[in-house]
């Protein structure tokens, strides 16, 4: 029943995502999906990223799911895609699927 | 993380220990069978052996381990502390700090520093009857109340098998447990692991 024209939110990250930040990133993602659009979060720009990150991209797709929106995590930078490697999450991002 | 600024902590925190373990040796020549007094002794050289293990300082490790073994034995009532064993310690006490210092500002031991190192653990070994041993690697020392073995399965080969169960509140204590997998999967043997989720 999803709408296949949903438009597109496109947000890019820059700096640190770890638990200094995390909480205020978290309302600032959340507010974006309650837009009820379908949400790309660009993270080439994420210079460091620790599990408070990691964290509000999980429960970001988790609320995106609960608001019948996709949150789709793209261009993982070095530090976000170790992370993920490390937790065996790396299919949760987007770059995973590319050749 | 401020790989100098954890080192600076370490040569602290053993200055600390050390000047813990002179007080306590020196206490222990007029209470030679006070048990509070060895296990201090003990935990000192344990604690700068074990930290010192951590950020791979090999020379600490060596030293501090044959010096923590003397005093175990002691520990364990397989030894009785004398005024000469206790000079031998403040001895010892005193080149564990050479050591560190040098571990800590990243110098390899000169011939001299080796050769004291040599000569006070064979006044040691003459004194407590025991042999040199090759310093262990370093055991899963870093064990807190939520890193246990909770696992039945064996493996019949030279794996590790490490079952290691955070706590709910670890990540609200501060505790990343990124720190524990990126430490382990650094240590340069073949390290595969996998999330078991429970809930």
């Amino acid at each position: 029943m999803s709408d296949v024209n949903v438009e597109q939110e496109e947000i890019a990250f820059e700096g640190d995502m770890t638990i200094y930040n995390a909480e205020s990133f978290k309302q600032d993602l959340f507010s974006v999906i309650e837009k009820k659009k379908n949400v790309s979060v660009d993270l080439t720009g994420v210079s460091e990223f620790d599990t408070a990150g990691f964290q509000v991209l999980i429960i970001g797709k988790k609320y995106a799911h609960e608001n019948k929106v996709e949150l789709s995590l793209c261009a993982a930078s070095e530090p976000v895609s170790e992370v993920f490697k490390l937790y065996g999450m790396s299919e949760l991002l987007e770059s995973h699927h590319e050749s | 993380m401020n790989l100098d600024s954890a080192q600076q902590g370490y040569l602290t925190e053993c200055n600390e220990l050390l000047i813990e373990m002179e007080n306590s040796l020196l206490q222990l020549e007029d209470d030679p069978a006070n048990s509070d007094l060895i296990n201090a002794v003990f935990r000192a050289a344990h604690t700068i052996k074990g930290t010192g293990g951590i950020f791979g300082f090999d020379d600490v490790v060596a030293f501090t381990h044959v010096v923590e073994n003397a005093l175990d034995s002691i520990r364990a009532g397989e030894l009785k502390i004398n005024s000469e064993l206790i000079a031998v310690f403040l001895s010892l006490r005193d080149q564990i700090e050479i050591v560190v210092e040098h571990a800590v500002n990243g110098e390899t031991l000169s011939d001299e520093v080796k050769s004291q190192n040599d000569e006070l653990l064979a006044a040691l070994l003459a004194l407590t009857g025991g042999e040199v041993n090759e310093a262990q690697d370093p055991e899963n020392e870093t064990v807190d109340e939520d890193i246990s073995d909770g696992d039945d399965s064996y493996t019949v080969n030279d794996n590790w098998h490490l079952s290691i169960r955070f706590s709910k509140d670890a990540l609200r204590d501060g505790m990343d447990p990124l720190s524990i997998l990126r430490y382990l999967s650094g240590m340069g043997c073949g390290f595969n692991w996998s999330l078991q989720h429970k809930h």
